[in-house]
């Protein structure tokens, strides 16, 4: 799911980019010869609406589409089946300390914290980035992640945390 | 039209911490260069130095950008209202005392934290440096947030002494109690607005400022890592919008002239920025994003903010500028055609932004973040900051468009392009932001970002060059 979603906004930005290019491009090479300002403006104010209402249906759908795919506990606990495996995620300049470090398929809840600044902590598979939440002192991030694929599992520190922030990382198994 | 005397001095002033900002910005921009190509595997630096390069880098770019961005509002202010000129140069001042304290902190203090931090990284680096240097980079941020709270206010106790300060918040026209043709123009609309938002941000970011100062001095003061962490979100994120909401007032001040159509207030317009600026707001909260324990409805309130920001910009300000130059008769020459070119960085930025907000469990701190900001900053802000100089000095110096005027320009924005190319689908592909060393797998990106960074510095150095050589020809400067 998560590969989708990273697909799929790859392309939509390509896509808006070479719209936005191709609108600019027509209506700069357009600015001759001079027609009354009045006219152009009610056409244009016409095609605003238009875009005005477009922009409103896409925003909706994709604010909801988000909102569906929200991490956060009180929303993904409504979807978890089962007791979750718990693992205690401390995390440090420059290491991650995982209470467990081969976990079961299903249901995974990592509980992320910090001992000194702010760290990410972010699971990759495959060079994908399939999860994340930050890792803060005095505060626990709960993270569910629904596991389906075993294999080997990275962590990555997603939040800059000092000089050695590129090489915090640790694995994990799932069986 | 004709200049008043005011207006040619605010132009000498502008035109003059134009050239001393663009070079600012072109230096500072070389050092995130220098850092982007040790990415890409082409040279090899220490990442204690790349980290301080990146500190020199973002710290400079949004500093330098920031403060000619301001210069040119002022000029573009200048028709229609009377701002302190003795203030102007106070608020320069204090920039440059903010960037004699970064190379101190930096070069000598090996302060590595970059311009995005987070409590309490200035004073636990693991070694990397000094407490006095991360105490030395919060005082850079607190002559940032002086310096602009008095160009801010200025432009706010200025406007609204012209006009009245609901007339100059556009409500006036909101309720009907202001004919559009006697309204304040958008330039003094949107300077208003945007300085009452940054003057919020800037509340937030002086706490925080205050409140890391006082760890400093005593380790056993506490401060909530979740409220300060909100508060530094809250004031930067403000800030570099800003930076961005200052250009589009300058483009609805300047881009007419070159148009020769009118851009008046009217409601829509004043309803776009009253938009903007709640919608801007509330978008911080998209910064938090990954911190499940914000509250649930903060985190749907960042979502929604981003998406609602896009409707005043794109809806009222990029398309009415569309509006503004189609059929216009008008002729394209360097200045307006940076400011067109801002806009449309600006608008691509700022999808990749939205969607960003939108799905930033996938994107939240990859290359894509950066990937967006440069969008709208190198190839957004910056154009039209680059476009307001040019005008000044095609206004004030009779100057007119060479060659190589031209081959900046496009060398710039080609280079541009490719480079956020490269963080935008780096971003997509997983690649975290401010890695010294990029990740197994995904160094390719940065090694072809590399070519484009350096078409970048092309471009950008032979603009700093023309305008330079510009500069001699106006007449502002002469006899002053």
């Amino acid at each position: 799911m998560s590969h989708t979603i990273q697909i799929l906004v790859g392309i939509a930005v390509l896509v808006a980019a070479v719209i936005i290019t191709a609108i600019f491009w027509w209506v700069g090479s357009r600015t001759q010869p001079q027609e009354d300002y009045k006219s152009v403006t009610e056409r244009g104010y016409r095609l605003r609406r238009e875009y005005f209402w477009g922009l409103l249906i896409v925003s909706v759908i994709l604010f909801g589409v988000g909102i569906y795919s929200f991490p956060y506990p009180q929303i993904v606990e409504t979807r978890v089946t089962g007791k979750p495996f718990v693992v205690k995620v401390m995390s440090s300049q420059f290491m991650f300390d995982m209470s467990e470090t081969e976990l079961p398929r299903g249901w995974v809840r990592f509980d992320v914290t910090a001992s000194d600044v702010n760290h990410g902590f972010g699971i990759y598979k495959d060079g994908w980035l399939i999860a994340q939440t930050q890792a803060m002192p005095d505060y626990v991030n709960r993270l569910y992640v629904n596991f389906t694929e075993p294999g080997k599992y990275e962590v990555w520190c997603l939040e800059y945390c000092g000089l050695a922030h590129h090489i915090m990382m640790t694995e994990f198994e799932v069986k | 039209m004709t200049d008043s005397h005011y207006q040619r001095r605010t132009a000498g002033i502008a035109l003059g911490i134009g050239a001393i900002t663009i070079v600012l910005y072109g230096v500072t921009l070389f050092f995130g260069v220098i850092a982007r190509t040790s990415q890409g595997g082409f040279i090899e630096l220490r990442p204690d130095v790349l980290y301080e390069f990146v500190t020199l880098h973002s710290t400079g770019v949004a500093g330098s950008l920031m403060t000619g961005v301001t210069a040119m509002m002022w000029y573009a202010l200048s028709r229609h209202v009377k701002l302190s000129m003795n203030l102007m140069l106070i608020m320069f001042g204090i920039i440059g005392a903010a960037v004699v304290s970064l190379l101190v902190c930096t070069l000598m203090g090996y302060y590595g934290s970059g311009w995005t931090y987070l409590y309490p990284l200035p004073f636990k680096s693991a070694g990397a440096w000094d407490e006095w240097a991360g105490a030395l980079y919060l005082l850079v941020i607190g002559c940032v947030i002086i310096a602009m709270f008095i160009a801010w206010a200025d432009v706010i106790v200025s406007c609204s002494r012209k006009y009245g300060f609901a007339s100059c918040m556009g409500w006036n026209l909101i309720w009907g109690n202001e004919n559009p043709d006697t309204a304040p123009p958008p330039v003094v609309i949107i300077s208003t607005i945007t300085s009452m938002c940054g003057i919020l941000s800037l509340f937030a970011g002086s706490i925080t400022v205050v409140q890391q100062l006082v760890y400093w001095a005593d380790p056993s003061y506490y401060i909530d890592y979740l409220f300060i962490k909100n508060l530094i979100y809250y004031f930067g994120h403000i800030l570099m919008n800003m930076v961005m909401y200052m250009s589009a007032a300058i483009v609805y001040e300047l881009l007419p002239r070159y148009a020769g159509r009118p851009w008046k207030s009217n409601k829509i317009v004043a309803i776009s920025w009253n938009t903007a600026f709640i919608a801007v707001t509330l978008a911080y909260l998209h910064h938090l994003l990954q911190d499940f324990v914000q509250p649930l409805a903060f985190q749907v309130i960042g979502v929604f903010g981003s998406y609602m920001a896009a409707f005043p910009a794109t809806v009222v300000t990029i398309i009415g500028a569309l509006i503004l130059v189609y059929k216009s008769g008008m002729k394209w020459s360097v200045a307006p055609l940076y400011f067109f070119l801002g806009l449309m960085g600006w608008a691509i930025g700022g999808f990749a932004a939205v969607l960003d907000a939108g799905f930033n469990q996938q994107f939240h701190n990859t290359m894509f973040v950066p990937g967006h900001f440069h969008t709208y900053l190198l190839a957004g802000a910056s154009f039209v900051f680059v476009g307001a100089l040019y005008h000044l000095t095609e206004r004030f110096g009779g100057c007119t468009d060479t060659f190589e005027d031209k081959v900046g320009m496009w060398t710039w924005l080609i280079g541009a392009y490719g480079v956020v190319a490269m963080f935008v689908y780096s971003g997509v592909f997983g690649t975290p932001r401010r890695y010294a060393v990029q990740m197994p797998g995904t160094e390719i990106y940065s090694t072809i970002a590399v070519y484009f960074a350096w078409i970048v510095v092309f471009g950008v150095t032979m603009v700093i060059a023309r305008y330079l050589t510009r500069l001699q020809r106006v007449k502002p400067l002469r006899g002053w």
